[in-house]
């Protein structure tokens, strides 16, 4: 695990962000589901689906895989404290968004509204119904 | 590590048919190459279940099935890519973590064999050290001496650089319970154990037995055919629990900064190690044709191919460095 790599705010350690674009779709997902909260497997899978508005549903491989290559760039950190035995199962892993992880998401989101402005100077219609703009507008 | 079994008792309560798929997903989950299982396989199969027992609660028996084929599909899949990522590691969109630990595992690498080599022509130069040539050519010496402290100065880089990446590997291993980690960093200690056991052998019966006594370019070769394979095992050993072990990046990054450091004794070294040889071909001819090399053999034969091991270990570890500080894949790129 990367534990403290990414973390610490050492940020002045990582590699630049942009080193890291594109994000794939699960992986852009995952960090979103991770934003202000830390979360275990199954949890960020749930979020993934609710925040793409179901367009996007994650394996439990594709899942872990994603999080194995954001753990060894130091995108997310195992999160090293347990929730209560008696609120949840003590054995399920917690991840965290680090440092890194916020700047690559940003760079990433950047990135994504600079195509949407580009689209939308060519002329591109935006304003179809997508589930993932749907929700965003209940 | 242990994976949630389709038949423990939380398993007896689940549905059949979420039973069958969980038993079918564990089974195909096997094609993943081990380090991936290891590391995530139990929390894959927690997660599997709770997809198909959700779906289940949802939509029954039918929608567990609708889902088989993508499920599986993906799995088959990302063994597949894992594989492949394992197979070329450098291909477009491998983890920076693994160019890093690649690069340092082939400058350790090359560093050993350089050391092997190194200590092949500290074997081979000693009897000229001990005569009076370097009296009167001062150049033996300064050569000698030259390499004797690059030599100092790359083992100081060399444990610098590895040995904190080396603890944080023990350290993971022994937190995570990974024995396969810990047994591969046993290698070394027990390579060297045989090493010395074998040179307590022939130092104890040399003096009585015949079959010794008689063949001590075999016994010399039986020692240099098990010190070399014991540097391999042990190099390949602890390259392969690194790459099993999760450590920090910035500390791999460091690590190459030490590579470069010996890296670069590395090429004073092998450039001292060329002027000591031109210094003998010059200074006595007699001896560089003649047959003082290693065991015996052509010294001419044994100074070129040391010189040939210590080049092609040079140019493997500044390619490695060049590709893990970025360089060789912004150059492919451009």
């Amino acid at each position: 695990m990367s534990r403290g790599s990414a973390g610490n705010g050492q940020a002045s350690n990582q590699p630049d962000p942009q080193a890291e674009l594109p994000l794939t779709p699960a992986t852009f997902h995952i960090l979103l589901a991770l934003v202000g909260n830390e979360r275990h497997g199954y949890s960020i899978l749930r979020e993934v689906e609710q925040g793409s508005g179901g367009a996007l549903r994650l394996g439990a491989t594709t899942l872990y895989r994603s999080i194995k290559h954001m753990l060894a760039v130091g995108m997310i950190a195992e999160s090293e404290e347990r929730p209560d035995p008696e609120l949840d199962d003590e054995r399920r892993r917690y991840y965290r968004l680090t440092e890194f992880g916020r700047r690559v998401l940003g760079a990433e989101t950047k990135r994504l509204a600079a195509l949407v402005t580009l689209a939308q100077t060519k002329g591109i219609d935006i304003s179809w119904d997508h589930p993932a703009l749907a929700l965003g507008e209940q | 590590m242990m994976q949630d079994q389709p038949n423990s008792p939380r398993h007896q309560r689940d549905p059949r048919i979420l039973l069958v798929s969980l038993w079918v997903y564990q089974r195909l989950l096997a094609l993943y190459p081990a380090t991936f299982r290891c590391a995530f396989g139990q929390e894959i199969m927690r997660v599997a279940r709770q997809t198909y027992l959700a779906t289940y609660h949802s939509g029954g028996c039918a929608a567990v099935v609708r889902i088989w084929i993508p499920s599986l599909a993906e799995l088959l899949y990302g063994a597949l890519a894992e594989y492949t990522a394992l197979l070329f590691p450098h291909q477009k969109g491998a983890p920076l973590m693994a160019r890093y630990r690649q690069s340092a595992s082939a400058v350790f690498a090359a560093y050993i064999a350089f050391v092997l080599v190194g200590m092949g022509f500290a074997k081979m130069s000693e009897d000229v050290m001990k005569s009076s040539l370097p009296a009167t050519y001062p150049l033996f010496t300064i050569g000698y001496d030259v390499i004797a402290v690059l030599a100092v100065i790359s083992l100081l880089a060399v444990l610098v650089g590895g040995l904190p990446v080396a603890l944080a590997a023990l350290r993971y291993a022994w937190e995570h319970r990974r024995r396969d980690i810990l047994a591969r960093f046993a290698v070394p200690p027990v390579a060297l154990l045989l090493i010395f056991a074998y040179v307590l052998i022939v130092t104890t019966l040399h003096p009585r037995n015949s079959i010794f006594a008689t063949n001590i370019h075999l016994v010399g070769i039986g020692f240099v055919v098990l010190f070399v394979a014991g540097a391999i095992a042990s190099t390949y050993a602890v390259i392969t629990a690194l790459a099993n072990s999760e450590i920090p990046l910035p500390m791999f990054r460091f690590t190459l900064l030490a590579g470069v450091v010996a890296t670069a004794a590395m090429l004073g070294m092998a450039i001292a190690a060329l002027l000591w040889i031109l210094n003998l071909w010059s200074a006595a001819p007699t001896i560089f044709w003649g047959n003082d090399g290693l065991l015996a053999s052509s010294t001419v034969l044994s100074a070129v191919g040391q010189l040939f091991v210590m080049a092609v270990a040079i140019a493997v570890a500044m390619t490695a460095l060049w590709r893990g500080f970025g360089r060789g894949d912004q150059a492919l790129a451009a």
